[in-house]
Parts: C-alpha cells; sequence; structure tokens
C-alpha cells in the first residue's frame, strides 16, 4: 500500500511537465534502438569474432524487470529462470550456466562459489552499453570463455549540462518500479553520475495449477485448483555512484560504486503440497552486494595505460521453513570478498598493428555457515593472469586477431590459452566478410564443485578443449533499406565437463564428464526501412540451432546417453523483433521461442516423459514521446508481456504469469 | 484412542523389491490389472515431476507396463494426473498403496489392482517412510524436521487425508547438529522403531501410546537403512558418513538389535568406506541383502557377509528387493543415474533370469500379491 501511494505521488509530480509541451519546440524524429546489431569483422581489434552488442538507447527504453530479459529479447540466448521474478541464468551456444562469464565495468560478476550469475538481479538501470561475446571472443579479457561473455559497461556523461531523468512505472501483480539518474559536473574537471533504483512486486497472479487437483464441491471429480503464486515476490533496491575526474584530455580517474539489496521468496514447484492452512513453507533468499572499483585511465607517448583496482562483496542469505514451525528447517549464509586488480597498456605501433598487454592478481575469499547445524567453512583463491593480444591489418581486406592468455588459479597453471581470429573482406566494396576464430577452452572449477559439503570433489579435472568458428558477415545499404546478416557455423570441445550428478552416497557430487562436443549454427538478419524521416521500421531475428552432445564413454552397455542432446538445452533458440517509429509513436514486438528440451541423458521419449515442452512468449512495447521545452522530454509507455497469453513454463513446474502489463512513465532532460 | 495404537501391528511398508523383463516386452498401454506382480518406483531427477514414474512388471509373463500412475489417471483434471517430484517409497495397505512423494510433500493413494489415483495427504515435510496402523492412520518419518507426522489415510475416491499430530523427535544434547530427523520406520509390538540417519548415529524408539520419544539406542556413523527378521530383531546398515563429514567418517557397519530390551547384541564393521545401502530382508526372515556396490548376502546367524552379485560392465546399483514369495532378487541400477534405468532380476541362486528398462532412478520395489 505504501509502495502504491510512493508512485501515485511520483506520477502526479511527473504531470505538470505535460503542461510544458504545449510550446515544445519542432518535432524531433524519434531514434529507436538497434534491434540486435552483430559487430561487423572488418576491424582488426575484432578481427574472427562475434560480438552482439546492445545500445543504450535501447537499454533506456527498456521497460523489463532486469537484464537477463534484456538481453534475451535481443539475442538468441536460451534462459532459464525459476518463475517471473526470480533465479535467471543464461546460458549461450549450447553451454552450461556457469560458461557465460560476465563483467560489468571490468569487474567480474561471477561467484567464485557457483561460477554462475544471477541475471535477474543486475537491473538495467546499472548499465550504459552491453557486448555478447560469443564463444572464445573475449579470451584475454575474461578468463571463462567457454560460452561466451556478457561485458557490461557505464559511460561517464562529460558534458557542462545537467543530464538525468526520471522514471516510475506500475503494473500486474503490485508491481512497482523507480529509478532516476542524474549526470552533473561537480568542478571544472569532476563530474558525477548517480543512479537510483527501486523495484517491487508481491507477484500475485493467479493460475490453474494442472500439476494438482483437488474434489469438486460434490466430491464426485477431480480438478484442477484455481491458485494465487503466494511465493515470488521480490524487492530490490540500490544506488550506482559515479565520480569522474578528468586531469587533462589524456587522463581520468573515476571511482564507482554499486550498492544493491534484494530480498525475494523462492517459487515453490507446482506439484508442491506442503501448503494447506497449517503448514506453509517460507522459501526465502536475501542478497546484498557492494561492488566498488579506482580505475585510472591515461595516455603517455602514444601508449593507453589503464589500471583497475576493484572490490566486490556479496552477502547470501538463504533460508526456508514451515510457517506452522518456529524453526527453519535450512539456513544458510555465505559471503564472497572478491579483490581484482588489472593493469593493461595498448600501444598502436603503426595504422596496421597495435598490442595489448593486460595483468590481473585476483584474490578471492568465500565463507559460508550453515546456521541449522552451526557449520562455518572458509574457502581462499588466488587468481593471476596474464595476456598478450595483437592486433595486424595484414592487407586492406585481411585482419587478424591473436591473444594469448595463461591463468594461475590456487597455484594451478591453466598453460597456453590462445585466440586466433581472421577476417577477410572479399567483395570490393567490402559488403562481405568471412571470418574465422579458433581457440582453447579452459574453466577452472568452481569452489562449490570442490569443496562443498557434501558432494565437493577435490579431485576434479580443468574443463578444456578447443573451438572453432567460422562465419560470414554482409551488409546491403540502398537508399530505403538497410540489410544486415551475419551468420557462424561453431564447434566447441569441452574435455571434463564438470556436472553434478547424483551419487551411491545419498547426495549430489561434482563429476567430470569425459566430453562433451557442442556444435551449431547462428543467423542473424536485421532489415532496416527509412520509409521517411520520421518513419522507420526495423525487422530482426536471431536464431541458434545448438545440438550440445555427450560424447563420453558410455557408463555400461544399457547407457544410451553417448551422442546424445545433454538435457535441459534446447536445440533451437529464437527470438525476433518487430520495432517501428512514426513521428512521436514508437512500437516494438518481441518473440521469443524456445524449443523443447529433453530432460534425460538419453533422449528417450517412449515413456510420455524425459522431455520439457518448449514454449514462445511476445511482448510488445508502445511509446509516445512528448517533447517539453529544449532537452526535457516525456516518455510514457504501455508494455504488454506474454501478450498472447500463452501458458509456459521456463523451468519445469515453474509456472509464468498470463498476459501482464506495465505503465511506466519517463521523463528526461 | 491409545487402545488403538496398543494394536499397532506391523505393516510394514519396505521395501520388497524385485523386477524383471526385457525393453521390448515394455508397453504404455494401461492394462488396468496390477495384481501378483511388482509395482517399481523411478523417483525421477531432483526438481523435475515429470520425469518421476510408476512401473509394473508381471513376474509370470516377464511383461513391463511403464508409467503406470500417468496413463491410467490421463483423464483427471485437465491434463491428467503426474507422480510429483521425487516419490520416495511405497506402502502397502489392504487394497491400497501409499506412495511417499518426498519433495512435493505429500502422499497419493492409488488402488493397489488399478493403480487409480484415489487421493492425497497434504502438509507435511520432506516425507520418507510410513508405517500404518490398522486404524487406518499411519506414522510419517520426515528427512527435514525432527518430528513424526501421524496422518490419517485416504481410504476411498474423492478423499483427502490430513496431519493429525506431530512427534517432537529433537535431540535437545545437539546444538551442533540436527538430531533427530527419520527415515525408515518399523512397529515391533507397541513400539516405533526408526533410524535418524542424516549427521546422527542413533535408532529411536517412539511409544505411540503417549507419542513420546522412549528411548535411543546408539548404532555407527548415519544408520541408513533397517529390517526386522523372524525373530523380531532389528537389523540396521550404517553408511558411516561420507568424506568431509563434520560428523565424521567410518567404514560403515552392520548392527543387530534387541527389540525387547534395546540393546546392541552384534554388530560388524566393514573393512572400507565404499557405501553401502538398503539392507533388505527375505521373505522368511532369515537372509539379509544389501549393496555394498555389489550385492552381499548375510544368513542372520552368520558373522560376515558374502559377496553373491558382483557388479558387471560398470553397473550403478541403486536399489534393492527380494520377492517374499519365492526369493529372488531384483536390483535396480541407475545407469548415469540422468536415464531411464535397469532391472536385473535373479533367482535366488543368484541366476539372472531376466533385466528390463524401467524409469528414471529407479529407487523401490513393491511385491503387490493378494
Amino acid at each position: 500500500m505504501k509502495s502504491l501511494f510512493c508512485h501515485l505521488i511520483l506520477l502526479l509530480l511527473l504531470c505538470p511537465f505535460v503542461v510544458l509541451s504545449q510550446n515544445n519546440i519542432a518535432q524531433d524524429t524519434l531514434q529507436i534502438g538497434s534491434v540486435t546489431i552483430t559487430h561487423q569483422g572488418k576491424s582488426k581489434y575484432i578481427a574472427g569474432k562475434t560480438i552482439t552488442r546492445i545500445s543504450s538507447q535501447d537499454i533506456r527504453q527498456s521497460s523489463v524487470d532486469n537484464f537477463g530479459e534484456m538481453i534475451i529479447q535481443k539475442s538468441a540466448i536460451y534462459s532459464q529462470q525459476q518463475g517471473r521474478g526470480g533465479a535467471m541464468y543464461l546460458s549461450i551456444r549450447g553451454m552450461g550456466r556457469n560458461h557465460t562469464e560476465v563483467l560489468w565495468n571490468g569487474i567480474p560478476l561471477n561467484s567464485p562459489m557457483y561460477g554462475t550469475v544471477d541475471f535477474s538481479l543486475i537491473p538495467t538501470n546499472i548499465v550504459d552499453q552491453a557486448s555478447i561475446y560469443f564463444g572464445g571472443s573475449a579470451t584475454g579479457y575474461s578468463t571463462s570463455n567457454i560460452g561466451g561473455t556478457v561485458e557490461l559497461r557505464t559511460f561517464p556523461n562529460l558534458s557542462d549540462d545537467l543530464r538525468g531523468g526520471i522514471k516510475a512505472s506500475i503494473g500486474s501483480f503490485h508491481t512497482y518500479k523507480t529509478s532516476t539518474n542524474l549526470s552533473y559536473k561537480l568542478a571544472p574537471k569532476l563530474t558525477a553520475s548517480s543512479r537510483l533504483f527501486y523495484s517491487s512486486s508481491l507477484n500475485d497472479f493467479k493460475f490453474i495449477n494442472t500439476y494438482k487437483v483437488e474434489p469438486n464441491e460434490d466430491g464426485t471429480a477431480w480438478i484442477n485448483p484455481e491458485e494465487t503464486n503466494d511465493q515470488g515476490d521480490w524487492l530490490t533496491y540500490g544506488l550506482l555512484q559515479e565520480f569522474f575526474y578528468e586531469f587533462n584530455d589524456h587522463s581520468r580517474l573515476s571511482v564507482h560504486y554499486w550498492g544493491q539489496s534484494n530480498d525475494r521468496s523462492i517459487p515453490m514447484l507446482a506439484t508442491d503440497e506442503s501448503n494447506d492452512q497449517t503448514n506453509n513453507k517460507e522459501n526465502n533468499s536475501s542478497t546484498e552486494s557492494h561492488r566498488g572499483s579506482l580505475r585510472f585511465n591515461s595516455e603517455i607517448d602514444g601508449w593507453r595505460l589503464t589500471a583497475l583496482s576493484a572490490i566486490n562483496f556479496e552477502k547470501f542469505h538463504f533460508w526456508y521453513k514451515n510457517r506452522s514451525s518456529e524453526k527453519r528447517s535450512q539456513d544458510d549464509k555465505s559471503s564472497s570478498t572478491n579483490i581484482y586488480n588489472r593493469f593493461n597498456v595498448y600501444k598502436e605501433i603503426n595504422p596496421d598493428l597495435s598490442l595489448h598487454l593486460e595483468a590481473q592478481y585476483n584474490h578471492m575469499v568465500i565463507k559460508t555457515a550453515d546456521q541449522i547445524y552451526d557449520q562455518q567453512e572458509s574457502y581462499k583463491r588466488d587468481q593471476q593472469v596474464i595476456s598478450a593480444k595483437v592486433s595486424y591489418q595484414i592487407t586492406p581486406i585481411l585482419s587478424s586477431s591473436l591473444t594469448l592468455m595463461n591463468q594461475w588459479n590456487g597455484g594451478q597453471n591453466s598453460g597456453l590459452t590462445p585466440f586466433l581470429g581472421i577476417n577477410l573482406s572479399i567483395l570490393n566494396n567490402r559488403k562481405l566478410d568471412l571470418t574465422a576464430n579458433i581457440n582453447r577452452n579452459y574453466r577452472f572449477p568452481t569452489l562449490n564443485d570442490m569443496y562443498a559439503i557434501p558432494g565437493g570433489n577435490p579431485e576434479l579435472q580443468e574443463e578444456d578443449g578447443w573451438a572453432y568458428n567460422i562465419g560470414a558477415i554482409n551488409i546491403l545499404e540502398t537508399e530505403h533499406f538497410t540489410f544486415h546478416n551475419h551468420i557462424d557455423y561453431y564447434h566447441s570441445e569441452v574435455k571434463n565437463w564438470i556436472e553434478l550428478r547424483p551419487s551411491e552416497y545419498g547426495y549430489w557430487i561434482s563429476s567430470n564428464k569425459e566430453k562433451v562436443v557442442a556444435y551449431g549454427i547462428s543467423l542473424k538478419h536485421e532489415t532496416i526501412w527509412n520509409i521517411q524521416h520520421d518513419f522507420l521500421i526495423k525487422g530482426s531475428f536471431d536464431y541458434n540451432y545448438s545440438r550440445t552432445l555427450n560424447r563420453s564413454t558410455p557408463v555400461n552397455s544399457y547407457d544410451n546417453s553417448y551422442n546424445k542432446q545433454l538435457p535441459y538445452i534446447p536445440e533451437h533458440t529464437l527470438t525476433a523483433g518487430l520495432s517501428t517509429s512514426y513521428h512521436r509513436w514508437e512500437g516494438r514486438l518481441s518473440w521469443i521461442w524456445n524449443s523443447m528440451q529433453y530432460s534425460t541423458s538419453d533422449n528417450d521419449t517412449s515413456n510420455e516423459y524425459g522431455t520439457i515442452d518448449g514454449y514462445n512468449v511476445a511482448n510488445l512495447d508502445i511509446s509516445y514521446h512528448h517533447n517539453l521545452i529544449r532537452t526535457h522530454k516525456l516518455i510514457y509507455t504501455l508494455s504488454v508481456y506474454n501478450l498472447t497469453n500463452q501458458t509456459y513454463e521456463s523451468m519445469v513446474a515453474q509456472t509464468m504469469p498470463g498476459a501482464n502489463f506495465l505503465l511506466s512513465i519517463n521523463y528526461n532532460f | 484412542m491409545a487402545g488403538n495404537y496398543l494394536r499397532l501391528i506391523i505393516i510394514s511398508f519396505a521395501t520388497l523389491f524385485i523386477s524383471c523383463s526385457k525393453e521390448n516386452n515394455t508397453s504404455t498401454t494401461p492394462t488396468g490389472i496390477y495384481t501378483n506382480g511388482v509395482y517399481i518406483l523411478n523417483e525421477g531427477p531432483w526438481q523435475d515431476p515429470n520425469s518421476s514414474s510408476l512401473f509394473f512388471y508381471n513376474p509370470e509373463s516377464n511383461e513391463v507396463e511403464s508409467n503406470v500412475f500417468k496413463e491410467v489417471n490421463k483423464n483427471i483434471g485437465n491434463d491428467g494426473l503426474i507422480l510429483g517430484a521425487l516419490p520416495q517409497s511405497m506402502t502397502k495397505e489392504g487394497d491400497l498403496i501409499h506412495i511417499v512423494i518426498n519433495e512435493d510433500n505429500k502422499i497419493f493413494t492409488i488402488n493397489a489392482h488399478t493403480a487409480e489415483y484415489l487421493g492425497k495427504i497434504t502438509g507435511l515435510t520432506s516425507p520418507r517412510y510410513m508405517v500404518t496402523t490398522p486404524d487406518h492412520r499411519a506414522y510419517v518419518t520426515s528427512l527435514e524436521e525432527t518430528k513424526i507426522s501421524i496422518v490419517d489415510l485416504v481410504q476411498e475416491e474423492f478423499d483427502t487425508g490430513s496431519v493429525l499430530n506431530k512427534i517432537d523427535i529433537l535431540n535437545p544434547l545437539s546444538s551442533e547438529f540436527k538430531q533427530h530427523t527419520s527415515e525408515r520406520i518399523i512397529a515391533v509390538g507397541d513400539e516405533l522403531f526408526t533410524n535418524s540417519w542424516s549427521n546422527d548415529n542413533k535408532i529411536l524408539v517412539i511409544d505411540p501410546n503417549t507419542n513420546k520419544l522412549k528411548d535411543s539406542i546408539e548404532v555407527g556413523i548415519q544408520p541408513q537403512s533397517m529390517v526386522l527378521d523372524k525373530n523380531k530383531k532389528l537389523w540396521v546398515l550404517c553408511d558411516g558418513g561420507y568424506q568431509t563429514s563434520p560428523y565424521g567418517y567410518t567404514n560403515g557397519s552392520i548392527y543387530r538389535i534387541n527389540t525387547k530390551d534395546h540393546t546392541v547384541e552384534w554388530h560388524y564393521t566393514f573393512p572400507n568406506t565404499i557405501p553401502k545401502r538398503n539392507i533388505c530382508i527375505n521373505g522368511t526372515g532369515d537372509t539379509l541383502y544389501f549393496i555394498y556396490t555389489d550385492i552381499y548376502r548375510m544368513k542372520i546367524g552368520e558373522t560376515e557377509p558374502s559377496k553373491v552379485i558382483e557388479v558387471q560392465n560398470q553397473q550403478t546399483f541403486y536399489s534393492l528387493g527380494i520377492d517374499p514369495k519365492n526369493g529372488d532378487i531384483y536390483v535396480g541400477d541407475a545407469v548415469d543415474y540422468k536415464q531411464a534405468g535397469m532391472v536385473y532380476r535373479f533367482d535366488k541362486d543368484f541366476n539372472k533370469i531376466d533385466e528390463f528398462r524401467v524409469g528414471i532412478l529407479p529407487n523401490s520395489f513393491l511385491f503387490n500379491y493378494n
């Protein structure tokens, strides 16, 4: 109720700006964000690499709940989400959830304990630009390069003017969101940026639970009950504060702090029947994170230097209990304190040749506490990384990029991890490029893989193997049309694939799977139709076909899992988008489809189990831009999620809501 | 009420096991007749209620019927009814079978002869095993809470059971570990015996007349399973814990307990830490079997177990059942823990007489004879 009141007040405060619009200046043509930008590989720096960028404009205009949802709307990346607002993990090109590394302003967000990143905890408000590096494209910058790397960045606004905005949203299921951002100059050489964000939802949607049956009133038939989702509420708030000090045109010192708090309850399986009037379960998690960094950039005699020192402190608390019980059944706390230090230098030796050197020293400390059993554990790990990258424009049409990386984790040496990419422009007008790359896959086991109690396996081997990618990029431009096409074939081999499996001990253990091979095709297309100066239509799709096959020696003659798709990884993932802007109106339609998944390693479907249905879901945003005086602008957006009211699940028995909406007002200046 | 409990009779649920049949004898068409055969419960993967299943095997014809529960009950509700997440055990009570579904915190009741769904008991916490009473009640153990639930059982279609009461079995003396949870449960005379498996070394004795914890008997680390022999002696298999356990890690052991005076009469310590699980007993109550990578047997008068069925071809023995009628031995193989498992059937002389594919992680057998 308090949240609703606050939001109504905020909406009322924004309304007066509408009045100002009567004298607004001439209309402007709306710039809708690029639906998906597949990075052209002509630059020697990115030769052979496959990169998708999400523009700042897309991010600003988005009304999704978190950055994970933003990514899956822009790229064919498979997500697993534990219900609306629940934990969300992304898998790139058929790889596992812990094969996706995430960097925010150079700080790794992956938990050293689990190796994963929960994308539902990354608000869109703290990102200005995102880049998705597929496969080993980020080798050297990123240390885990098997699936891909998501790089999130913020940028300073160095203008003299006060810039900013405020956004308030209200939506279905008692959902309220507010965010603000301000960029301002504190002194001639000192600018600052402040961002606040708040999001909450009771998430109390109703659904017919087809997993359960109850007797009807007459006691003569079984019916599926209508239920209210009573687990899944969330509360997230935080701030991002940045300071930028310009010593001169070539040197800058910046300080960044991102603090965030999250509380949410975790949905139970829809089959769970612990719920009745006397025995209801509470299943909750809370996280608190403080991430700070100090970055220094300078250019001296053509050498660009960057030094980054950062700390990422996270606290996690998970518990559940019966509401009828005074005591919790499970109560786990953990904290991680990770210190990152990066130093890199870049030199443009000549227009065709550049050199990039980097060194990292990272220190990680994890503490866990089981409150029920009163058990505490502590783990430490040091990591050192060195890398060298040479980018070379061999001929006007042929460029290459070579990266050599070596890392040490807890004293263990990875050996050399190379990446080699080339780019060949085969048409004179450079409208068609062929790309290729090859790299070594490598990943150390996480601390949880090795030391969890029970189930940790200190004898685990590192994941290792080779990957290659070949592709073609084509851009066609006419007076009114731009076509952008990108096709990739990728192949990746991972020996000693790390997985959790049940065991004869009665608990799950980490173990190595001898070999997994993933290959597939990625197709990206974008068409931009510039009908007139204020009328634009863009259409895009991004399709990924991925086969992730177990190539391990069968356990025994009854093991039918050889050469079969790994469970819970779909073969087909597609995201498509259509956006248009006309005058002050803007519309964005996105559609996501994930194909059926197998739930068994033998892919057997003969017994009417062993598969998880695929699903598709469409979302629609309609915005109206209202120009006020000078640069002041109001944007009204109505977002409809699950437009076609599909009944679907991202994870088994984790019900998602039907059609729902969010109304947003965004004031920018 | 108390009188009823005094007349408590063992209607053990436990796990009577057997299995066999060949892959090409598997059928998904429900016959609707599931008597004189073996129900096989397959727990499926964690957090995947779609992939658990109930199979039925006919030892006479060697035919297997797959996914019996789902097939028989496919017209219930809008989309049919599935078994749910991590079904753990089956207990027969007359013409009824109660299926304890651990992760879903419920018990489904089916008709033992037709597998038709009759009703459910909800509001439980991590239920594992149960023992029934003549007045249609049951004591249900829990892996999570330190309580035994007393439930009112489903008896007919459209019935729903409920939790009537709970017996507190918390060990107030242990601050370091949450003791005692409970696993198997067996009624002997007017007492209930349950093994506290997780981070514990106790067999607990409960008085059903007072609903109080009456006594505890110290055994080896982590008593994993137990059975009652023909002399009313309790045999307990202790797995010894695991390597990184803060509670301790030993070689594992077998204990024989006198149920009258609650004393340990005999115990045997294994020579190594290889996992042991699922102690079973034959129909005449004089021969024990258990999984110790291979299958081991020990007659109740013997002092050392002996290997009777050896793992071949990297099999992963996961479950075990002994046909009370003819002594056939049914062994469930988890294969890689993520695909359809196997069941091997051996005769009492340990000759393999059949094998057949079942669901994911076959964890228990129920011999459904008239």
